[in-house]
């Protein structure tokens, strides 16, 4: 039942937790706020977690361990989606052991690529990339950077036919052959589009977006930091004075939200290699979308930096 | 195609973070320890024979350098380095064809051909092999890291790239100066690694390499005290 009391404590709590900074309350945060897949109404949560790089740690035990404990707070905190490759080295690989020692693998959202010119290797690796991910069946897969995509968009196709696959896809990153990316969203039926997407790489607001919108298809925004360029550089100014106004604490957590807060855009991945920062960006997830008026703002802010 | 890659920086290409690179060096070293020891004894006897008539020494070089770059391409790069590099490899055939073009030239009749050098080329070349052998290892500590991450010739491959190609462009001549094409083809992929990393070591890699087309160009337009065709 709820007492007077109870709400006298809950509403104390609430205040205290709103005006205590940073990470006190991390473990307790909430969860980051879902978005709609258009194709199947199916919800994913906004940030998700990349793995270029960060989770690259070849056979180290000591660093898969290290890994494993960042995808552990990423799922405990609510996230689901994580986007790796065969180009990124063992990524593919840390992701399964991962799985495996978390037993996530009913919780993640599996989205991985195809990246191979020789049109016909494509099955063959998305069975390796399985194997590396323990996973029978990925959720989603995409075509990595538009390579060999007619092939390989007509093998997604079938194994989505085949029940074997949920969602088809392609990607680009660093704003290149974005129109090369609009006709394959104008003629080919895809689930999602992933396209590189921050406060400074923008160029996707113009037509893309707008696009993704129009066909029905979920947008995946890759580099979100600019890999941790963007956020290294913002960290050596002041937040923005208008920053506790939209209760922002740091810099990741503006530029994340920023970002998923275009009604376009389904989904931020972020990639680190630290639990802290994958308990902030998906926090940065479960706070109120920017107003349009507050990410143009922030753009005018980080012009005038 | 063009414009596609220059919309990317050359640390957009690096596929790992330094923490992961000197570790896979730190894994290496565990993995073949004591083999350093007999590597870097190798290279004391590349000194060696660099310095004095040593029988066979044009059989020797090449003997020792071919073993150093099997145990570099079996120890660091295939065991270790291909796990976190989608081109590892590619690289590791490039070690193998080295340490078999190697070997081959150690069985030849005349080995590497080297016939007498001025004393300042024979002297620049032991100085820098020897800082190679017993010094470079030492530069982890200097970078903040454990000697546990060393890089040691015949494990390593910066070094080994770099003993290597000191050696042939110093000592040799004529086609046998096609030995140093490998390791300079790694010198130039591990110097674009290490600047994207923001390692120091970038600057030793270099420099080698520099000094090493340097001696190549001493050796090719000048000529000095180079009779051919005597055995060393
Ligand atoms: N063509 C494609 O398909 C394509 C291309 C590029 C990227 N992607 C995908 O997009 C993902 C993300 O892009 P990205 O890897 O280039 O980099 P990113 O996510 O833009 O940046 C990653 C960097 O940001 C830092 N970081 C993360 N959270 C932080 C926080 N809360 N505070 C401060 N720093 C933080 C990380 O450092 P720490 O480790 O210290 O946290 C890491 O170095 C990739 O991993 C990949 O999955 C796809």
């Amino acid at each position: 039942m709820v007492t007077r009391r109870t709400i006298m404590w809950a509403s104390l709590a609430t205040v205290l937790a709103g005006s205590v900074p940073g990470n006190l309350f991390a473990d307790a945060s909430p969860m980051p706020d879902s978005r709609i897949i258009p194709s199947t109404g199916e919800e994913v949560p906004c940030v998700g977690l990349g793995s270029w790089i960060t989770f690259n740690v070849g056979k180290d035990q000591k660093l898969l361990d290290e890994c494993a404990d960042v995808m552990q707070a990423f799922f405990d905190g609510g996230g689901r989606l994580i986007d790796s490759s065969p180009m990124y080295g063992s990524s593919q690989a840390t992701i399964g052991y991962g799985l495996a020692r978390l037993s996530r693998r009913d919780t993640v959202f599996a989205a991985d690529k195809v990246w191979t010119r020789n049109a016909a290797g494509g099955a063959l690796q998305i069975a390796n990339s399985g194997k590396a991910w323990r996973m029978p069946d990925f959720t989603l897969l995409q075509v990595h950077n538009l390579v060999a995509w007619q092939a390989h968009l007509e093998l997604l196709f079938s194994l989505k036919a085949e029940g074997r696959l949920k969602y088809v896809g392609v990607t680009t990153s660093h704003g290149s052959r974005h129109r090369e990316l609009e006709e394959i969203m104008v003629s080919q039926p895809l689930d999602f589009v992933q396209l590189t997407y921050n406060v400074l790489d923008r160029e996707v607001e113009k037509r893309l977006l707008p696009l993704a919108r129009e066909r029905g298809m979920a947008v995946i925004a890759n580099r979100p930091f600019q890999r941790g360029r963007l956020v290294r550089a913002m960290q050596r100014h002041r937040l923005p004075d208008w920053a506790g106004e939209v209760s922002a604490d740091s810099w990741a957590q503006l530029l994340l939200r920023f970002i998923v807060s275009h009604p376009a855009v389904t989904c931020a991945i972020p990639a680190t290699t630290r639990v802290d920062h994958v308990r902030e960006n998906l926090r940065a997830g479960s706070k109120p979308p920017l107003a349009p008026e507050m990410r143009q703002r922030l753009v005018d802010y980080i012009q005038t930096l | 195609m063009m414009d596609r890659w220059l919309s990317y920086e050359l640390s957009d290409l690096l596929m790992f973070s330094p923490q992961v690179y000197y570790r896979q060096i730190e894994l290496a070293n565990q993995d073949v320890w004591p083999v350093q020891l007999i590597t870097v004894a190798g290279g004391l006897l590349l000194i060696m024979s660099v310095n004095f008539a040593v029988p066979q020494r044009n059989r020797i070089i090449p003997a020792v350098l071919a073993m150093a770059w099997f145990c570099a391409g079996w120890g660091f790069i295939a065991s270790r380095y291909s796990d976190i590099h989608i081109a590892g490899p590619h690289i590791e055939v490039l070690f193998y064809l080295q340490a078999a073009a190697l070997a081959a030239c150690a069985v030849m009749s005349d080995g590497l051909d080297i016939g007498p050098r001025s004393k300042i080329m024979i002297r620049a070349v032991t100085i820098l092999v020897l800082l190679l052998l017993v010094a470079y290892p030492f530069q982890a500590l200097l970078s903040g890291r454990f000697l546990t991450s060393a890089e040691v010739f015949g494990v390593a491959a910066d070094p080994t790239a770099l003993v290597t190609i000191l050696i042939i462009c110093g000592m040799c001549r004529g086609w046998r100066l096609l030995l140093a094409v490998a390791p300079f083809v790694w010198l130039v992929f591990s110097a674009m690694t290490l600047w994207s990393m923001g390692s120091m070591e970038v600057w030793i890699v270099l420099a080698g390499s520099l000094v090493s087309a340097a001696f190549m160009a001493y050796g090719v337009l000048l000529r000095p005290g180079h009779s051919s065709r005597k055995p060393g």
